[in-house]
């Protein structure tokens, strides 16, 4: 996969795009849901289990991705996506009830693992051996800061009303604007492949699986539950929430 | 890895200690260069060891993994704060990465040896 400089930097710009709307959408439903269950009274093994929709959306489309890009452009999806996404986020408010919301986060999943399938597709492709270690730290710096911008933005406006969605659905449709950029033909596409599937690859690399599980799990729960366990061990609310910014902020980088 | 997934084991086993002092704020920043580090350190591994087709594959089992693991990772969660309400959650996602630097660890001594062995 060697691309034309120019492209491989335009579609480097357009998945940190896609990945700033992920990222800030994930780091900013789970604390708010979370907070705004947790102040109706409803118990931590429910808010996780409603968290826990989120993954099974992710684990439902991930399969279906591939194919999706090839039928209509990996670009045309991702937009598609981030638009979903905020109209996902804004969702929660109308349909302001926990059944309504087990349905609503298990789109949210679908749309947002669309997003960071994706870019993650592009930056792959765009890295080259040379520079992928400064390449993925820029991504996990993009990533890491917009998640953090989740929570922190929770901390200043609140938990109450329709502000905290309002403003979620307006960043991420504004994220979506550069992904209109990307270059189809420089971008990685996925139907250009036939991949062997899970079982092969955990052969080749258990570790490496072992490693991205045992993140998820810390990764999930921490989102999830970090908030909560603040609030359940005496802390405020702006504290709770911060618990999450100091953790995501955090410098991601390769060692 | 090993030692990003050690070091965020000992901070969430030191967290229960430091939740109302300020010094869980820098606890909390480690904890989070650290976990974080794990995922890092991953994409960096696929990048270089995998090429073409298998990079490809591997960042969709990347993305399988994930679900499958944010899914374990919420339920496992919310059930281990009804145990112990100050100990449950950071105990139980200290064991995870405990399990995962004694998994690494346990493949990089199982790796070398077969290097001697071949040489």
């Amino acid at each position: 996969m060697n691309f034309p400089a120019s492209a491989n930097k335009r579609n480097l710009i357009a998945a940190c795009a896609a990945i700033t709307v992920f990222g800030f959408a994930f780091g900013m439903t789970y604390p708010l849901l979370s907070l705004i269950l947790e102040s109706r009274g409803v118990s931590s093994d429910m808010i996780g289990i409603n968290s826990a929709m989120l993954p099974i959306g992710i684990l439902l489309i991930s399969p279906l991705i591939p194919l999706l890009a090839a039928r209509y452009g990996a670009r045309n999806v991702a937009i598609v996506a981030a638009l979903a996404t905020a109209m996902a986020i804004l969702s929660y408010k109308a349909f302001d009830t926990l059944s309504a919301w087990f349905i609503i986060r298990l789109l949210q999943g679908m749309t947002i693992a669309t997003l960071f399938v994706l870019s993650e597709a592009w930056i792959v492709g765009s890295a080259g051996d040379h520079n992928r270690g400064k390449i993925v730290a820029i991504y996990a710096s993009v990533l890491s800061a917009s998640f953090g911008a989740g929570p922190l933005l929770i901390s200043f406006i609140g938990i109450e009303g329709w502000t905290p969605f309002l403003l979620g659905s307006i960043v991420v449709a504004l994220g979506a604007i550069p992904l209109v950029f990307i270059r189809e033909d420089a971008a990685a596409e996925p139907e250009e492949t036939r991949p062997s599937g899970i079982l092969s690859f955990a052969q080749k690399a258990p570790m490496l699986l072992a490693a991205v599980g045992s993140f998820a799990v810390f990764d999930a729960a921490t989102l999830s539950l970090f908030p909560v366990y603040g609030l359940q061990n005496g802390l405020n609310l702006a504290a709770a929430a911060n618990i999450l910014t100091a953790l995501i902020l955090a410098l991601r980088r390769a060692m | 890895m090993a030692g990003c997934a050690l070091i965020t084991a000992l901070t969430l086993l030191l967290l229960p200690v430091f939740i109302s002092s300020s010094l869980r704020w820098p606890l909390l920043v480690i904890m989070g260069t650290a976990g974080y580090g794990v995922y890092t350190v991953s994409l960096v591994a696929l990048g270089s060891r995998f090429k073409g087709i298998e990079l490809i594959n591997g960042s969709a089992s990347f993305g399988i993994i994930w679900g499958v693991g944010a899914l374990l990772g919420s339920v496992s969660g919310g059930l281990s704060m009804l145990a112990s309400v100050s100990h449950g959650l950071p105990i139980s996602l200290a064991l995870v990465y405990l399990l995962l630097a004694c998994g690494v660890t346990w493949r990089q001594l199982a790796l070398q040896k077969s290097l001697v062995h071949k040489a």
